[in-house]
């Protein structure tokens, strides 16, 4: 899986900027600079970014791992925005900064905003880098930290403001993203959701010998397989990912959202909605990542509508527009 | 979890082989109304397996020496996912091919290889697995059928249930107790080739809730016989039997069962010159899972063709796959009971109904959706 050889100093530098512990103390307010300092120098930002440009030129299929290590941790930065945002602005012959970027596609909610120092925006195909001042970024706390709340509603008008429709590969590569991290994180859900269930012992035996908590296990895991395998279907061939096949990801993530995490909170049982356990750093995320840039319908219909008129037999039509 | 589960690109070599497999489906449902190719894996169509075996295209994954392709488990995808996608009738090959002589291969004797393997392959030797009994379902290991050893060879009583096309398979690869009690559960069960045609075997087609008659009971009446019959290891049936769910269970047939009647739907819609958000939305949705179902089971097929037995993996797609097939019937049925106002093919409304009716079988054959729940549930280390 990792052929790159990156993912593993990619994930050990996860893990020791992001413990459980600075994650909470990230979404109480502003994070530690040093910690996004850490990941600037590490080189991986610029994962995405062409050689002629001093990046590491990777693949999407090859970035895809650590989009996965992100969501695995919880990491609430927004770096794999910002991996996508400097590879478009390299592209462009643009400079970036140094900051975390946003980007800036139609949203009900844009996850890791409140930690943002900039969003790209793709105005009429044209990239649009805004700085964004202090008191505009903390209005942005939208939907991690306060959960659904007013706020991130009235966000809608500004993030479609900053409408990405004719932007070619920024939606897409978003959708993917926040595909991926919700993979990540149901995967760190699924084997949260079976230690808890061989250790919790009710009725005189761990939980996990109860036949219906393992069936439901067995079909989260399905989905969360099933959205990893979009993923990888939209990069499997190691460019930017087609509008399809990145909508398809999205589709089939944000479906498996919503069965994981309630499949895992019901198992977790009270415990699971303590704010103190951890289980919530990753279905909040989830939720929110789901969110992101459309979820199920949004992409359902993008995708319908594509090819209502299309006379392909569906084999023919899936072979051709996404597996080739 | 399930790391080593990754998607796999098909060789050109066996992508190659799907214009010949498609130019044979296609003349074979040619004048086939869509409810009769919505049966696919039900129809049973001798001529047009034996058309294919001679076409090269059955036993791809089995040796040349046995008249095989000798070829790997991609190119076996690519033909199963042309036929089962036109509808084409392939019951008659069908579990011979995916299942009997990748068992007959891996555990029979060189005469048993040498005796059916190149008849499977030329699609003209037809198997039917005799693995289920009226008290033996779910709990396979449970099964009464009682094989005595006799001189050389062996006595059979008991009966076998709902074993597809006995009525015209030439032969049927019996589990059966040779010895020991039910009581010993997975020891002292065997797998033994039956052969039909043989005195004191009694098959009786039972009528399915559509009107077909695709499976069958089939009664064992002191039938004898010879050494040969036996596969591999006396007593060691059961984990053979293991073995062969594995290649039944794997394969990228559970996921293309209403196929045609999410094709048939899509044409009716473009048909009817819908352009709405609701109809985009559903097809979006339905055409996208079917993406990810595709990538699973090429996931899978690549663990096959790597040497693995990918049975935790084949149980996901099945089960998710059997429940994206399942919801395409409900799915057509509300979006078309929402136009009225629209005239609907005879043609579709009969596979609508057809489908409907039959699709609770998708998730009982081959292994209930709990049973591979179960499987999965192990493999995560839940039990
Ligand atoms: C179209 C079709 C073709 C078939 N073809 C063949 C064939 O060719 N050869 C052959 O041998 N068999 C065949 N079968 C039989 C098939 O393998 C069985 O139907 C299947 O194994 C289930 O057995 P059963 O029907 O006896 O149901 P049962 O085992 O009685 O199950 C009934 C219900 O109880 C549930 N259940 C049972 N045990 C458990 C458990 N431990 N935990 C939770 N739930 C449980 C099942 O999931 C199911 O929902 C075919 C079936 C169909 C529908």
């Amino acid at each position: 899986m990792d052929e790159t050889g990156l993912f593993e100093p990619f994930d050990r530098m996860l893990a020791d900027l992001f413990s459980s512990a600075t994650v909470r103390q990230i979404e109480q307010g502003a994070p530690d600079a040093a910690i996004w300092n850490s990941l600037d120098a590490s080189g991986f930002l610029d994962a995405l970014v062409c050689a002629a440009r001093g990046g590491a030129n990777l693949s999407f299929a090859a970035v895809l791992p650590l989009f996965l290590a992100l969501g695995r941790r919880a990491v609430p930065l927004p770096v794999g925005e910002t991996m996508i945002a400097r590879a478009l602005l390299a592209q462009a012959g643009r400079e970036y900064p140094h900051g975390p970027i946003l980007l800036g596609v139609a949203s009900l909610t844009l996850p890791g905003a409140e930690h943002a120092e900039s969003i790209l925006a793709a105005d009429s195909g044209r990239l649009n880098l805004q700085r964004r001042d202090g008191d505009e970024a903390a209005s942005a706390a939208i939907g991690l930290s306060i959960g659904l709340s007013d706020d991130m509603l009235s966000r809608k008008a500004q993030a479609g403001a900053m409408e990405a429709d004719g932007a070619g590969s920024m939606a897409p590569a978003a959708a993917l993203l926040y595909a991926a991290l919700i993979v990540g994180a149901g995967e760190a859900v699924l084997a949260m959701s079976v230690d808890y269930a061989l250790q919790r012992i009710q009725f005189g035996k761990p939980i996990a010998r109860q036949q219906a908590l393992q069936q439901n296990l067995a079909v989260a895991s399905e989905h969360v397989v099933a959205a990893r395998m979009a993923c990888e279907t939209a990069v499997r061939h190691g460019g930017w990912p087609s509008p399809l096949t990145a909508a398809s990801a999205k589709l089939i993530a944000a479906r498996a959202a919503t069965v994981v995490t309630r499949i895992a909170h019901g198992l977790h049982g009270a415990i699971g909605i303590s704010g103190e356990h951890d289980l919530n750093l990753f279905t909040r995320r989830i939720h929110a990542w789901r969110l992101a840039g459309g979820a199920e319908n949004y992409w359902a219909g993008r995708i319908g509508r594509e090819i209502l008129a299309d006379v392909r037999p569906t084999l023919d039509l899936v072979r051709e527009e996404m597996f080739s | 979890m399930f790391s080593s589960f990754a998607l796999s690109d098909i060789p050109e070599a066996d992508e190659a082989l799907r214009a010949r497999a498609r130019d044979l489906a296609a003349q074979a449902v040619a004048n086939m109304p869509m409810d009769r190719r919505a049966r696919s894996w039900m129809g049973f169509d001798a001529e047009f397996s034996r058309r294919l075996g001679h076409a090269g295209l059955i036993g791809l994954t089995l040796p040349e020496d046995y008249g095989g392709g000798g070829r790997g488990p991609f190119a076996r995808f690519v033909i199963v996912e042309e036929l089962l996608s036109a509808g084409a009738p392939v019951a008659a090959h069908w579990i011979a091919e995916r299942q009997s002589a990748p068992l007959l291969l891996k555990f029979g004797t060189e005469a048993q290889r040498r005796k059916y393997i190149p008849g499977i392959c030329r699609g003209e030797l037809f198997f039917c697995i005799g693995m289920s009994e009226p008290n033996a379902g779910s709990d396979l290991a449970s099964v009464r059928s009682r094989a005595e050893p006799i001189g050389k060879g062996w006595r059979l009583n008991g009966q076998k249930i709902w074993t597809t096309n006995a009525t015209y398979s030439d032969y049927m690869i019996a589990l059966v107790r040779t010895s020991g009690t039910p009581d010993d559960r997975h020891n002292g069960l065997s797998q033994l080739i039956v052969d039909l045609r043989l005195p004191g075997v009694v098959i009786r087609p039972i009528r399915d809730l559509a009107g077909d008659e695709h499976f069958a009971e089939v009664f064992f009446d002191n039938v004898e016989l010879d050494s040969s019959a036996l596969i591999g290891e006396e007593g060691k049936g059961w984990q053979q039997v293991v073995a062969e769910l594995a290649f039944e269970r794997s394969g990228p047939e559970r996921i293309y069962s209403s196929l045609l009647l999410l094709d048939g739907w899509r044409q009716h819609v473009r048909k009817s010159g819908r352009t709405d958000e609701a109809t985009a939305r559903t097809l979006g949705s339905l055409v996208a899972r079917f993406a990810s179902l595709r990538a699973m089971s090429l996931a899978c097929t690549a663990q096959l063709a790597a040497g693995e037995s990918p049975v935790v993996e084949a149980s996901m797609v099945k089960d998710l796959g059997t429940a994206f097939e399942q919801d395409i019937p409900r799915i057509v049925g509300d979006d078309l009971a929402c136009h009225p106002e629209e005239a609907v093919d005879p043609d579709l409304c009969r596979t609508l109904a057809y489908i409907e009716m039959i699709c609770p079988s998708f998730s009982l054959r081959g292994g209930t959706r709990e049973i591979l729940r179960g499987i999965i549930a192990r493999g995560m280390g839940l039990r």
